[in-house]
């Protein structure tokens, strides 16, 4: 049994056009401590499928299992990160990294103690009594992740979190997600639209594509770590992987 | 007119209670000088509020007693919310309390016409006295008032156009009492002021 | 941004052309009392006006505390949970174009003379700016942010407390601007049998054609009114310092 399990996970919206079919026949799993990317363009469900495994909605078909029981709301094993952030703007940074904690009643000092913790972990400190607006893109998902290993997931799912970030400032945050996740072991959900991003962070990467949303291939990267994005094996991956998503690209550019 | 609660009988009654009344109208110049002569200036409390809205704290008792006009007075006495107190002609300016009124310079422009309209006001005035019923039926029709509330009000209606001696002195009085109420600062000269040269002969 | 002091020249250049129009005698004195006539009145009946706008202001800080007391808390369970929008919202638009003038014999009729339906009027008057901002307030609150709140399984107290309440700020602050904006609806709630209050001033100024008081009345109302403003304005910008580096509002 692996700690993630979706089976045949399926999500119907109703919509003023009718009902819209999100995602179909889903079938992924992720082993403990693995890290996972699920890669397509706009539109195929994967944000879907991340807020249906953090427990914010319901899936409408199949089942999702984390830690081996059948999720029914968000879990205490996993925690997410959105790609706008999410901050609250009227608290400071340490305030919003304690806010996890706070949701789950642990006393002050030991979420204080945990988050400051954390700000050395994430190379925030001094930014503590900040506020959300002061910092740029990227410590702004700094903190994000802060707040979301405060509570020491299992499992962290991340929706296209550097999506937004210029691309030094996302290679930055990728290799430093990288060293947490190889200190901690947590599993990790990581989407993007990016083929680099994948084949650089993922040990396996499920494709998706759209109308409805399913995954058409699970492709393993067996690529040594750390890994250097100008090797023939990785431009080589890039390129099969791009074959996979071209029939659905519609003129978008891929990266 | 001022009606009062059931258990009021007398103006001294009303010692140390409230009585609404309209700011700034004859109705106030009335009472002030009826507890001028009861000698209850200063006992009595004065609300101040517009004649139509009167009948409600009457009804619920929150003031004493009211003073207000026609056709409050009766709608209130026949919803069985006061009686009738007190009816404010025994003061010194009498019946006298309308007057019909025009601007210095309509009659300058139109001499002709002032006498036509004064002339009209006299003719339909005297058809009121002697035919109340179409006091009652405009009333009705007009201000949508009930048949009850029209008929017992016009009851308490007088019509007159009476400018004589009379009317005079009791404007002259009125101004007086204005006077010592503070509403007025002084006399206005009665010769430019009442003009009866427009009375039809 | 230049001095806010700049906000006078209008009102002055408003003073001159008053001035002028009383040099030129266009109106009875009686009707439009010169400035220099409302002047002296400030001074010789600065006792009596002083007693009034401490009345005025007493009652309106009593009807919008309490309508504040009364409209945020039910402001924000109506933008939280849509069954109780679908059931306020009718009700809302509807009672919120009454004219407070048109409930006086009603005001009247439940709540008696004097005070009392005075400070309802000037209650329901600030409730609906507060109530109307409040609901808005929650409503816009970035979904994310309800999202990660949500998924950290964070209880609806605590959502409540450190999400909707903080995230709400801002619109309850213009809400409260608006409903004291209101506060020439106290002219309408003293015309109740009160005893004091510039509404009250005011309008036996008008029964009794003393122009001049009725003119000191709006000149003091007014400047109570960009006083009262003001001191919202600042309370905002301390209770919503974090606001500052999101809106275009330089403030």
């Amino acid at each position: 049994m692996q700690f993630l399990e979706c089976r045949g996970v399926g999500k119907i919206y109703a919509s003023k056009a009718g009902p819209v079919e999100a995602l179909r026949g889903i079938d992924l799993a992720a082993s403990e401590g693995e890290f996972v990317c699920l890669l397509g363009l706009s539109g195929c469900g994967k944000s879907t499928l991340l807020q249906l495994i953090a427990g914010l909605e319901a899936p409408t078909a199949g089942s999702i299992r984390v830690g081996g029981i059948e999720l029914d709301g968000p879990s205490d094993e996993t925690s997410i990160v959105f790609q706008d952030h999410g901050l609250f703007p009227w608290m400071t940074v340490e305030r919003n990294i304690e806010f996890n904690m706070k949701a789950r009643n642990v006393p002050s000092d030991a979420r204080a103690a945990r988050a400051g913790e954390l700000l050395t972990m994430m190379r925030l400190s001094g930014f503590a009594t900040r506020y959300p607006h002061e910092l740029s893109g990227g410590m702004r998902q700094r903190v994000g992740i802060a707040r979301a290993l405060t509570t020491r997931p299992r499992a962290l799912l991340m929706d296209e979190p550097f999506g937004a970030l210029d691309a030094q400032t996302r290679g930055r945050l990728q290799e430093e997600l990288l060293q947490i996740w190889e200190h901690q072991r947590t599993t990790v959900l990581f989407v993007t639209h990016s083929i680099d991003e994948a084949v650089f962070l993922a040990d396996r990467v499920a494709v998706f594509s759209p109308q409805p949303g399913r995954i058409t291939a699970t492709v393993p990267v067996e690529l040594p770590r750390p890994r250097d994005p100008e090797t023939p094996r990785f431009t080589a991956l890039k390129k099969e992987l791009r074959r996979m998503l071209v029939p659905d690209m519609h003129g978008a550019a891929l990266l | 007119m001022v009606l009062s609660q059931p258990s009021i009988n007398s103006f001294q009654d009303l010692k140390g209670k409230k009585i609404a009344v309209q700011n700034g109208s004859i109705g106030l110049v009335s009472l002030n000088w009826k507890l001028k002569q009861e000698k209850l200036l200063g006992d009595v409390e004065l609300v101040f509020m517009d004649n139509q809205d009167q009948p409600i704290p009457l009804m619920r008792g929150d003031v004493a007693a009211i003073c207000v006009f026609e056709p409050y007075a009766t709608l209130a006495e026949l919803s069985g919310w006061g009686k009738k107190l007190w009816v404010p002609y025994d003061t010194p300016m009498g019946k006298t309390n309308l007057g019909f009124v025009a601007s210095l310079k309509f009659i300058k422009a139109d001499p002709d016409l002032t006498r036509k309209i004064v002339r009209a006001h006299v003719l339909a005035t005297k058809e009121l006295a002697d035919n109340p019923q179409i006091a009652v039926d405009t009333t009705i029709k007009q201000f949508k008032m009930s048949k009850e509330v029209a008929e017992a009000s016009t009851k308490n209606l007088f019509f007159s156009t009476e400018s004589g001696a009379k009317f005079q002195d009791g404007l002259k009085s009125l101004a007086k009492m204005m006077i010592e109420d503070k509403m007025l600062e002084r006399e206005p000269d009665w010769a430019e002021f009442i003009n009866t040269s427009f009375l039809p002969a | 941004m230049p001095s806010r002091v700049f906000g006078l020249l209008p009102l002055l250049a408003l003073l001159v052309l008053w001035q002028a129009v009383s040099w030129a005698q266009i109106y009875p004195t009686v009707l439009l009392p010169p400035p220099a006539k409302v002047a002296a009145a400030f001074v010789t009946e600065y006792p009596d006006i002083f007693r009034n706008a401490a009345a005025s202001i007493t009652r309106v800080i009593v009807g919008v505390s309490l309508a504040f007391c009364f409209a945020v808390p039910l402001g924000l369970l109506i933008g939280r949970y849509q069954i109780l929008d679908v059931l306020a919202d009718w009700s809302i638009q509807i009672f919120r174009s009454v004219p407070p003038i048109s409930l006086i014999p009603m005001a009247l009729l439940f709540f008696g003379i004097g005070d009392k339906p005075a400070i309802v009027l000037i209650f329901l008057a600030a409730t609906w700016p507060l109530l109307i901002n409040t609901i808005f307030g929650v409503r816009s609150i970035e979904r994310t942010l309800i999202k990660v709140a949500r998924a950290a399984r964070a209880s609806e107290q605590l959502i409540f407390r450190d999400i909707i309440l903080p995230s709400a700020m801002p619109a309850v602050f213009t809400g409260l601007r608006l409903a004291i904006g209101g506060w020439l609806t106290v002219v309408t709630a003293e015309m109740i049998a009160v005893k004091s209050g510039l509404g009250y001033m005011i309008l036996n100024a008008q029964l009794t054609f003393r122009s001049e008081l009725i003119v000191a009345g709006i000149v003091v109302i007014g400047a109570i009114g960009l006083i009262a403003d003001q001191g919202v304005r600042t309370l905002r910008a301390r209770v919503c310092r974090w606001q500052e580096g999101l809106t275009a509002e330089a403030e």
